[in-house]
């Protein structure tokens, strides 16, 4: 693994640090502590490409100035052109969302947006701090093609990536140049992919969908209950480390409607979220407004925090694959199928986790 | 440089203010220019109608205890010329 991407790495407690909901003087100066440990413009040129893989250049410059901390010119403004970059693509995406929105409601098809475009407006402030790259879009399955057909219209294609599996979440993705950039659009029948445990669907709802806004025009969002299970089971797809952004999101919006969220809703029907978010602690910290409502971490922290699993797409190209696909850290395992700490473990890493691993390569092979 | 020379702004830079620094930033590059006051002010001057010659003057005039304004505001339009925020256009 990437030295520069271990929790505990000079760079990887910077990140952390700064991937922190609360703005106090402790905090403040762990983020200005953990600057003056990195000492070296080299050090630091690594940190901005850590934080912008992370998804958290924006955030990372944010807490910075906040915070006051002294960090060498070069890196300052490397942050700050990412920020300013990160803040006009967000605009032009924005742009074009609302167009899409537009358009699409005129032909009468419901649709909520999804991830970073409807995140960056209800959790972050300003909404550039939370970078975007794809536009993702929910929409009933029997209006996916209508929905595609719509965005064609609007001047969307394909992009002329290999199609995904028949059984995909998606529609194969769309795009078009809009001021200089290229704006990519999943429209999504379900917001979980199929290897995950559970399935997000227009008609399947826990809750009714939340209005929110984008610069004056409404769109729709998941409610609290499905936004939180979308985000945990996001933030847990398959990938080398989780990414420090979003667990972020997960904790900004825990925190942000903590007290409009039915946590009693949450424990009986979701148990796996208060078990992550409770799991995300050992990772980023936990926002005050969120004690009492999960369960206190419980030391030790599991092996391996934030260390996910590599998705089975890629594992040909790497060493040890099998172990690394059927040996994932404890800290993935109990956060993907909720075995919260001080629970056994060898049952899910023995039984549940090969026979989930071998129903992926079904899928990939089988069909 | 040639004073009668128009500097032709390039209308895709913004300038913008972040942590107390002025910069030109130009959406799809990955590069900020970074100026102080003056060159700010030279930038801001810059209008598809003053010569190289009436920025110098107007700088001069208003600002008459700084040294050096010809070589700074030359400094400045090279600077800019260079990274694509204008383009000198000489007067026929």
């Amino acid at each position: 693994m990437n030295p520069d991407t271990t929790p505990d790495s000079p760079i990887g407690l910077l990140l952390r640090r700064a991937a922190c909901v609360d703005d106090d003087e402790a905090a403040r100066e762990a983020i200005r502590q953990a600057c003056r440990n990195l000492a070296t413009e080299s050090n630091w040129d690594r940190a901005i490409d850590q934080a912008e893989q992370h998804g958290l250049a924006p955030y990372l410059h944010r807490q910075i100035t906040r915070c006051g901390a002294d960090i060498p010119t070069d890196p300052r403004r490397k942050l700050q052109s990412l920020a300013l970059r990160h803040r006009d693509s967000n605009r032009i995406r924005d742009q074009a969302l609302t167009a899409m929105l537009k358009a699409l409601d005129a032909h009468g098809i419901d649709v909520l947006v999804l991830k970073g475009a409807a995140l960056a407006h209800l959790i972050y402030d300003p909404p550039g701090l939370r970078p975007m790259s794809d536009v993702d879009l929910l929409v009933a399955p029997d209006r996916l093609q209508d929905a595609a057909g719509v965005l064609l219209e609007l001047g969307y294609s394909e992009t002329g990536r290999p199609p995904p599996a028949a059984d995909h979440h998606h529609l194969p993705p769309l795009s078009k140049t809009a001021g200089g950039l290229s704006i990519c659009v999943e429209i999504h029948h379900d917001a979980l992919a199929p290897d995950n445990i559970g399935s997000i669907r227009l008609d399947r709802l826990t809750e009714p969908a939340r209005g929110f806004r984008i610069d004056g025009t409404a769109g729709w969002a998941l409610g609290h209950i499905d936004m939180l299970r979308h985000l945990w089971r996001h933030a847990l797809q398959p990938r080398q480390t989780t990414k420090l952004g979003s667990a972020l999101d997960i904790m900004l919006y825990a925190s942000r409607f903590t007290d409009d969220i039915d946590w009693r809703r949450v424990e009986r029907d979701f148990p796996e979220i208060p078990t992550g978010l409770s799991l995300l602690a050992f990772l980023v910290p936990l926002p005050r407004s969120l004690s009492g409502r999960i369960p206190e971490p419980v030391l030790p922290a599991p092996r391996g925090v934030g260390v996910g699993m590599p998705p089975l797409s890629r594992i040909r190209h790497q060493r040890n694959r099998l172990s690394k696909i059927l040996n994932p850290s404890d800290w993935w395992l109990r956060a993907f199928y909720n075995v919260p700490p001080g629970r056994p473990l060898a049952a899910t890493r023995l039984v549940r986790h090969p026979a989930r691993v071998l129903y992926w390569l079904w899928r990939r092979i089988g069909k | 440089m040639n004073y009668q020379s128009i500097p032709y702004p390039n209308s895709d830079f913004n300038l913008e203010e972040i942590d107390n620094e002025l910069l030109l930033y130009h959406p799809a590059r990955t590069r900020a220019v970074y100026l102080n006051q003056t060159a700010a002010l030279v930038w801001q001057l810059c209008d598809n109608e003053r010569s190289v010659g009436e920025i110098v003057s107007l700088i001069e005039e208003h600002y008459p205890e700084t040294d050096n304004v010809k070589d700074d505001v030359e400094s400045t339009l090279r600077q800019l010329s260079d990274n694509g925020a204008i383009d000198i256009k000489e007067l026929q």
